[in-house]
Order: C-alpha cells, then structure tokens, then sequence
C-alpha cells in the first residue's frame, strides 16, 4: 500500500513539474483548406478563384482596421477573410499571430522585426486556447500592408489602396499563422493558395460603334503587346448623354453632347463639391476632365477604373479572351448614348474605361419588316408550312406517301 | 440498316471522294495527258479514243458538287415592292443581292436505256446566305444594324441524262434535264436574333418551310477522253466510271404554291460530276 501512494505521489509530483512543457512540446496548429474561406457578398465561383484577393474584394473590405476583438457579426456586409485553424496544445497566455508576405519567411523573427513590406502582421488574438478559433483579417489590410500604401482615407489627391495597385502585378501570398509563447513561436502553419491580384487588365482601343434598334454594336481591338493573360471578358457600358453623377467631387465635363457623330470635348473645369445631403462626399472637387468625347455625362471617364455608380449603366457583356465583338440591347431608341468598354480579368478586376463615343440608336427597317410591310405571305415558323395555306404540309404528306408505296411495291415484287 | 448497306454507303463515300479528286486533278494535265504514249488507241484510226464499253465497270450513281448565284426570287410575290433587294442588294449595281451557293446531288441511276441514257432518281442539296444592315427608318445613313437570310433549297427529282453522244459517237457531251419537287427552309435573323413581329394574333417569326417544283438542264463535258490512262486507272481502283464539268441553268419555284414566301431562283450552276 505505501509502495502504491508513494508511486501516485511521484506520478502527481511529475505531472504538476512537466505539464507545461509537455504542453509545450505537444503544440500544435493546423489549417485544412476549408478552414480557409473569403467570405463576399456575391461569391465567386471556382472558375473565379474564389481564393484570391482581388480589386474589388479591396473595395468591398471595411474601412476600419480588423481588431483581436473583431467579430463576423461586427464587420457586416463587408468582404473579409475567415481563417479556421485546429489548435491543440496550448496554455494560458499563449495567443495567434497571422504574419503574410510575398515570399520572405515570416517565420524568421529578423524578417519580423521590422514589419516591413517583407512580412507584415495583419492579425493577432488575445488567446490561443480555443481549439478551433476564427480568425478574421481585412483583406485591405493585406493590401495595404503589402504595398506599405497609405491607409484609406489618405491625404487630399492620395490613391485609394485599393486603386493605387491596379497596375501591379499579381503577387502569390503567404499567410504564416503562428501559436506564439511570448515572443516564441510554439507552432505554425502557412497557408500559400491566396494570390493578390489587383491588375488591371488594359483597356481596349480601336472602339468602332455602331448604332441599331434599340441596340449599339461594339467592335474593338486590343495590341496584343498588352494584352493581359488573365482577361477573361468585356464589359460594355452605355450611359445617357448628361447623366451626371450623384456621387459628388465630378470630374469636369468635356464637351458637348452631340446627336449622332463624335464630339471631341475640350477639358472640363474643375468639378464642384458634392452635395452632402444627397450622399455625396463634399471634399475636394474633382481635376479637370482630360480633352475627350463625354457626351455630357461624367459617369464613365476614359483612362479610369468604372465606379461603383457606372456598374448601373453595364449594358452587355463579352465572353472570352479573344472576343472582339459585343452587343448592348434594349436600349431606348433617340437617346443618346455616351457608351465605352472595359476588360475584365478571371478575379472579376474591371481595367479602365476605353475612349468614350457619343451614339443613338434608333429604329429601323429589317428585311422581314420590309417583307410583311409589302403584304408577304410567308413566315411565323418552320412548322407553319407555307405561310397560313398549309398547301406545303399536304406536298410533303403526299410526296411521303408515293415514297411509301413505291417501297412497298418493291418489296412484294 | 445492314451490313449489306453500311458496306455499300461506305464503297460509295469511298468512291465519290476518289471519284472527285481525279476530277479536279484531270482538270490540270490535260493537253500533256492526252498525248502519253500508253493511252488507248483506237486501232482503226490511230487517233486516241476511250473507248466506254472496254472499260467500263458497273455504273449506278452520279454526284455533283455545285456552285451556284443564288438569287432567291422573293420580290416576285410583290407588284414594285422589292424588300429583298432593298434588304440586300447594293444600290451601286442596280440592287439585286445573289450570294455564292455550294451545293450536291446525289443520283440513283435506276434505268439504263439502251443507245439513250440513264433514268433515275436524285437527291440535291444547297445552301444559300445573305447579309445587309438594316437602314434607320428615318432615312439617315450610319446604321449597323445587320440582318440576314439564310435557305436551305432542298428537292428530289428525276435525272435524264443522254450520254449516247459521248458513248457511241465520241462527243464529250452529256446533255440531261431533271425535274421535280423542291422545298426550302429560310430563316431570317435580325441583329443575330431571328426576326421577329408582333401582331394582334401573336409573334410572327421570320422563318418557313416553303414547297414548290424545279426544273433543271444542262450540258456535262466529258473528261476521260482527257485522261484515258487516269480514267481506266480510276475506274480500276475506286469504280469511277466518268468524270464531267457540267454547266447548267436551274429554275425553281418554291412558294409553296403561292401561300409562302418565294425562295426559289432562277440561275445557273457549275460544277464538277462523277459517274460510279
């Protein structure tokens, strides 16, 4: 019996001692790949990369920093980062940190010091003693931290982050998400399937239009020199000639709207202030438009990325890298329109607005307009057989039926 | 289908393609061809001849390839109005509005009649595309509105072809006719969307299935005598018996009887024809 309490005391006495480091040595952190999810408000297919950071998931981030204490229901619409991670082995006091970078080893604490361009901390927690904690980090955060921009709002005149990189590169990213002790690293695990991609996809040049009923026919090319490898598709815009935006600080307009040909516009004047009351930021007005048709309306600006506002005026698609023709429908007939297009890349990233014209379509006279204008009997389907007679109907029955019996005479010869 | 007939579709696309080549290849060498020392020979004159009999295999089939203007006759429905031509034609040569028009016939040679011809009948195929802008209505220009008409003339007919000049009396002629029924689908499409108008009854859609009859007649030129060595090697291998250029004029009425639209024509063919 001692012999037995004095070996649980031992045993107990060994436990208490060794516990911690024992933890220690046994901790651990790792993230599967549905522990890892960008969560927007229209999700991307698979075909979409749905991983990747793209422009507009930037836009769609919250404008605040995330903080340890962020939660999903604090950061609402907003698209943001869901990080899953199973933890196991970890103490009191111990806490995740989620370092990323383009490449460098964030788990080497020299490239940690700095918080440089190298390796930036987008998220830290106060805890690491959940099993499964959620970890939320601000895609614009990633960008920001990335590019070292400065965080929106910046100064007056100062890019957005988001906009600011549309001309750079696509940059594979990786997550390192650290179980620390202290300054420690007790476990880690990367995460390396998220790319940043904010690159514009050029605009097309070569705009040939072309007005119809009720439609405007796009044809365009693209220098193949800098054409983008990613785009995937074209959007088409169409905004009624003097539309204005409601959005405030407008860029000036250019020249006059015209019916039918081009304007060539000279540049505008500074534009004024929005009106706060009807939402819009009553900053800074806008630079003077560049020289260029706007056909009134400064919605669409050529050489800029579409706004939010222009998404409202996309007016067709094209599918496919290659595609160099479009169609916009159901457009209302002796307006004018101010009409341009953009590319759009495999993340959804819309390039700048192409050079703008000035079009209206209007009604015409098709072939089979003419036709039944002129009293043509013929038409209203291939099983109408002969316009209204069903003459050829009857034909063809009785053609089928000297076929049939021709067959069978044969048969019985 | 049995065996019997998927081995005969299969002598028969074997042949046509064969048949075709040599035809178009004859076309080349003809002067050259025509003076090679292992042609036949006509003993008795000493010219160079061919001679249909000695080499003859069986012969059951013709297949053209055609090529046409095809200028559908849809504005004679109408007393002035030309919507047609206003659609397609071009102002700058008096309207009108043909279109190139590929097309194949296939013959069943049922009957041979002695010191005459063959009798039998065929199954014939075109394909028929034409593309306008449709101008504004209020008469200004800069319009790029497009819209088309496509036809798919189809008929079977009976094929008379008289090769009795060419086979008894050495004349490089094949004068035939062919008569009998035609129908067409036409579909007209309006910006890429088939044309559309909407009535009191309904929408009126722009495409149809339209009967009618079609008269044909022509003349084909012989090739073999060009080539005799070619042809016997060619009837030899692959059962070719003749190959023939052939010219020939097409009127076709097809409006289903005067109840639809009229997308018959009235033109003429070219085109190259085998025998096998």
């Amino acid at each position: 019996m001692k012999k037995l309490l004095r070996l649980l005391l031992t045993g107990a006495v060994l436990w208490i001692v060794g516990a911690p480091n024992i933890a220690s040595a046994q901790a651990t952190i790792t993230l599967v790949n549905t522990g890892f999810e960008i969560t927007r408000e229209d999700e991307r297919s698979s075909n979409e990369f749905p991983l990747y950071i793209s422009r507009q998931d930037c836009f769609d981030a919250s404008p605040n920093r995330f903080t340890k204490e962020s939660k999903k229901e604090d950061v609402g619409d907003y698209t943001w980062i869901e990080m899953v991670p199973t933890v196991s082995g970890t103490q009191n006091g111990d806490y995740i940190q989620v370092w990323v970078s383009g490449g460098t080893d964030c788990s080497d604490a020299e490239n940690r010091a700095t918080n440089s361009q190298d390796c930036s901390l987008v998220y830290r927690s106060d805890q690491a003693t959940t099993r499964n904690p959620t970890l939320l980090i601000n895609p614009r955060d990633v960008v920001e931290r990335a590019h070292l921009l400065v965080y929106e709002p910046g100064p007056a005149g100062q890019p957005d982050t988001c906009e600011a990189d549309r001309n750079q590169q696509q940059i594979p990213l990786t997550f390192f998400i650290f179980v620390m002790r202290g300054t420690t690293i007790i476990a880690q695990v990367t995460w390396t399937q998220t790319t940043m991609d904010l690159l514009a996809p050029p605009a097309p040049d070569e705009l040939d239009i072309g007005a119809g009923d009720e439609s405007i026919f796009f044809e365009w090319e693209i220098d193949s020199a800098n054409e983008s490898s990613d785009t995937t598709g074209f959007t088409l815009y169409c905004v009624p000639a003097g539309t204005t935006s409601s959005m405030g600080g407008a860029t000036g307009t250019g020249g006059d709207v015209s019916t039918g040909g081009d304007t060539t516009g000279v540049g505008g004047t500074t534009g004024s202030g929005g009106d706060a009351s009807t939402g819009g930021d009553a900053a800074a007005g806008g630079e003077g438009g560049a020289a260029g048709v706007t056909c009134g309306q400064d919605i669409l600006i050529e050489g800029e990325i579409p706004s939010e506002e222009a998404e409202q005026y996309d007016c067709g698609t094209a599918t496919g890298r290659g595609t160099r023709k479009g169609t916009a429908t159901d457009l209302t007939n002796y307006t004018v329109y101010a009409v341009a297009i953009a590319s759009s890349d495999s993340v959804g990233n819309s390039g700048v607005v192409s050079e703008i014209v000035c079009v209206e379509p209007k009604e015409v006279t098709t072939f089979y307009e003419g036709y039944k204008g002129a009293g043509g009997k013929g038409g209203g389907g291939f099983c109408s057989m002969g316009g209204r007679g069903g003459s050829s109907l009857l034909w063809l029955g009785l053609g089928a039926l000297v076929a049939y019996t021709v067959r069978r005479r044969r048969t019985f010869a | 289908m049995n065996a019997a007939m998927l081995g005969m579709s299969s002598s028969l696309k074997k042949r046509t393609i064969a048949g075709l080549a040599w035809g178009a290849t004859v076309l080349s060498p003809l002067v050259g061809e025509a003076h090679q020392s292992d042609a036949p020979h006509d003993h008795t004159s000493g010219e160079i001849t061919y001679d249909f009999e000695r080499h003859a295999s069986p012969q059951r089939w013709a297949f053209e390839l055609r090529f046409a203007p095809y200028l559908p006759r849809v504005d004679d429905e109408f007393d002035g109005a030309t919507p047609y031509q206003d659609a397609f034609g071009d102002a700058d040569e008096g309207k009108k509005g043909s279109a190139f028009s590929p097309g194949a016939q296939l013959d069943y040679q049922v009957l041979r009649i002695p010191y005459f011809g063959t009798l039998g009948p065929g199954l014939g195929i075109h394909w028929f595309r034409k593309g306008g802008i449709a101008e504004f209505e209020d008469g200004t220009s800069g319009s790029a509105h497009t819209n088309s008409l496509w036809i798919l003339p189809m008929y079977g007919v009976a094929v008379l072809r008289v090769d009795v000049l060419a086979r008894q009396f050495h004349v490089p002629l094949v004068p035939y006719a062919k008569a009998g029924f035609a129908w067409a689908l036409w579909e007209s499409l309006d910006a890429g969307k088939v044309s559309r108008i909407e009535t009191a009854e309904g929408t009126d859609k722009a495409r149809g299935l339209e009967t009618g009859y079609q008269l044909q007649a022509g003349v084909m030129f012989h090739l073999n005598p060009l080539a005799p060595q070619a042809a016997v090697n060619m009837d030899a291998s692959a059962g070719v018996n003749n190959a023939y250029l052939f010219g020939e004029l097409w009127y076709s009425d097809i409006n289903s009887f005067g109840s639809g639209m009229q997308v018959g024509t009235r033109t003429w063919v070219a085109g190259l024809a085998i025998e096998f």
